[in-house]
């Protein structure tokens, strides 16, 4: 406990490579609040964390070294709210702003505010940020570049005659997509001219709403593409380094679930021109930061199809990988530190996988369970990490994200990642609501996916095999709800009776130490 | 002691628990050793077979709600009071409760009282974790009562309406 405490009040004297940047101030929530408090704390960097009001009892909240309320509301009146965040960074005193993921990672304006300040935007700078965030500029550029791209419209489409003109050029099935999305919101496929017109305006109404910006455009829609992408970082010198890649085939409606280092399909010579293209692109933009560039895999063939100007969820596969701390490396390349390590000292060994868990239900079309933690077991023990802000008696928000840990494991070799998760996910207990566990326990025993037959609609075209219990699932649950329901039966007098209820707990409680001796 | 369990999809079980060797038999099947977890708060775990599974176990009337092992379970406990949900099966008259799935906030009511339905008529908009959840009607049949108004919070399950077909 005493170091601990020692440890907050005198971060600096605590580590030997000290950061450029000494304070920052972190406009995000859950687990990687959490996170990017570690990485900074181990910089010497004293960590202030905007915290809305529903948050302030949860753990990143109790573990920054201190906490700035941005009061009640939604997302959008605390953390989507730009002027309340740069207030909170004035009044905290700190050098620096931390976006994490989500809310204002990818949003130009903030950084352009943060510049505006004097505040360092952990991430790239505003311009860099405007166009690698636009698709439509990325496309433009890697068509200079000569990186493949999807076949589709050449920039937005913003009525449905130009959507059928263009469609019928390409050929179908199409994706319609929102030109300032992401996290697929504002995307449609149709497969048919017939349909058009209806997905077309859905997409553009659900993309204004969304992101303030009905902007749509549409590409050749791949039958079975993989989704692999590149991790990279470039300093303010000009240094470029790539991670190797991550597969993120695993999704539900072009949400990722499940994520793999390194693939099992890219080619040293395909990994090669990923890499190249991932250089050429953030050389355009004049970026400096982390970053990912995603691209799809149809058999031979990659196509790019934008860069996340930010962390992202998975990075943990990466580090486990290659051993390098990715939020460390976005915190003192945005300090305009050099990156102190060349292409050739970053090694990649072993394979590594994150299972997403999500207060979700998968046989409700994934739709949020919020609850309270009840019990918690977190899984640990050799090659696994868990990267989450879940602490017993912990109340999941309805009003933010469903994703509440993020298990990863590591092995020598896929199929040892793969046993380590297994075992983890039934170490691991979460008692108090529905969570993605069970589907990510059916998703590992898949044949398919264990010999990695995947690609980005897998679970959607398994379907129930993986959402639904098993038939051993449901035998389970008729026994336990049998057995359950005639030992209430057995002693009917446990609820109504309080000292009767007495007896029985204490006489239960040796019960249950006898059991478990 | 016999138990019949009717299963989400409509399935009777026949289940026999003995707490004098404690275990249970599963349609005729083989005997499975199980084993309760307790703690103060009541029960937490239980072991069937060889695996320890967490549970939070609760019931009303006959029917069983069970999470276990972070999957969410409803069965019913099969007797002779139980038409409530069995209309929909046998196709006789009766009464059939929609209830919420989830938690949340209802968005809009998107049908009226004594209105006929169809199966697969969107009869409220549930809104939960920004999300909008579609309760569409399992069957044809008549909007007997509205029970919530939209802007109402309804917790998981609650019943919403009830049809009559």
């Amino acid at each position: 406990m005493f170091s601990m405490a020692f440890r907050r009040i005198t971060p600096r004297k605590r580590t030997a490579k000290k950061s450029k940047i000494k304070s920052m101030l972190i406009a995000n929530r859950g687990e990687i609040a959490l996170r990017i408090i570690r990485a900074g704390w181990e910089l010497g960097i004293r960590c202030v964390i905007a915290s809305s009001e529903i948050d302030i009892d949860s753990l990143p909240s109790r573990v920054a070294d201190s906490v700035f309320n941005l009061g009640p509301g939604s997302a959008a009146e605390t953390y989507l709210d730009i002027e309340k965040i740069i207030d909170a960074a004035k009044k905290s005193n700190v050098e620096a702003i931390h976006p994490g993921y989500g809310f204002l990672s990818e949003n130009a304006k903030f950084a352009k505010r943060c510049e505006e300040e004097d505040i360092i935007f952990i991430g790239p700078n505003s311009e860099a940020m405007e166009k690698l965030g636009d698709k439509v500029w990325g496309r433009k550029k890697a068509k200079e570049l000569k990186i493949p791209t999807i076949p589709g419209s050449e920039g937005v489409v913003n009525d449905v005659k130009t959507a059928i003109k263009v469609s019928r050029k390409i050929g179908f099935p199409v994706l319609i997509k929102a030109a300032a999305g992401g996290g697929g919101r504002g995307m449609r496929v149709v497969e048919n001219l017939k349909d058009l017109k209806d997905a077309f305006e859905s997409a553009q109404s659900e993309a204004e709403l969304a992101f303030g910006d009905g902007s749509c455009f549409i590409e050749r829609y791949l039958s079975k593409p993989r989704h692999i992408e590149i991790q990279a970082m470039r300093d303010s010198h000009g240094r470029f380094i790539h991670l190797y890649e991550r597969e993120c085939s695993i999704q539900r409606r072009h949400q990722k679930l499940l994520e793999e280092a390194p693939s099992l399909t890219v080619s040293t010579l395909m990994r090669k021109r990923m890499i190249d293209s991932s250089k050429a692109l953030t050389k355009a933009a004049k970026y400096h930061g982390v970053c990912t560039v995603e691209f799809l895999v149809d058999g031979k063939n990659f196509y790019f199809i934008e860069v996340n100007t930010r962390v992202q969820v998975e990075h943990p596969v990466t580090e486990k990988i290659t051993g390098i701390d990715i939020i460390r490396a976005g915190i003192r390349i945005a300090g305009k530190e050099r990156i102190p390590f060349s292409q050739r000292q970053v090694r990649r060994s072993g394979h590594a996988i994150e299972c997403r868990i999500n207060a979700e239900d998968p046989r409700f079309g994934f739709a949020p369970t919020p609850g309270t933690v009840e019990e918690l077991i977190l899984p640990a023990g050799p090659g696994i990490r868990v990267d989450t802000h879940l602490c017993p008696g912990y109340t999941v928000p309805s009003i933010y994200d469903s994703l509440i840990a993020k298990v990863i494991s590591y092995g020598r070799t896929r199929r040892e990642a793969i046993t380590r998760m297994e075992r983890a996910l039934r170490e691991m207990v979460v008692r108090g609501f529905t969570t993605t566990a069970p589907f990510h326990r059916r998703l590992l025993a898949h044949k398919s996916f264990r010999n990695g037959k995947i690609w980005t609609r897998f679970v959607e075209h398994q379907g129930s095999r993986l959402t639904e219990p098993s038939e051993q699932e449901d035998k389970e649950s008729i026994l336990a709800g049998a057995i359950l329901l005639a030992d209430e039966e057995n002693h009917p007098n446990v609820e109504q009776d309080s000292e009767d209820q007495n007896d029985w707990n204490s006489n239960r409680n040796e019960d249950v130490e006898e059991s478990w001796n | 002691m016999e138990l019949k369990i009717r299963d989400s999809k409509g399935k009777v079980h026949d289940v026999s628990v003995d707490f004098g060797t404690n275990t249970a038999i599963l349609n005729g099947e083989e005997k499975i050793p199980f084993e309760i977890i307790r703690r103060e708060q009541g029960v937490v775990g239980i072991i069937i077979g060889e695996r320890r599974f967490p549970v939070n176990y609760s019931r009303d009337g006959i029917r069983i709600n069970l999470l276990l092992d972070g999957t969410k379970f409803k069965l019913e406990r099969e007797t002779s009071y139980s038409f409530l949900t069995r209309a929909k099966d046998d196709g006789s008259a009766g009464l059939i409760e929609v209830r919420s799935p989830i938690p949340g906030i209802i968005s809009s009511i998107n049908t009226n009282e004594n209105k006929k339905v169809k199966e697969g008529d969107v009869l409220c908009t549930l809104q939960a974790m920004k999300m909008e959840n579609e309760i569409a009607s399992t069957t044809k049949g008549k909007i007997k009562e509205i029970l919530v108004v939209e802007g109402e919070r309804v917790s998981g399950d609650q019943v919403l309406m009830i049809l009559e077909n």
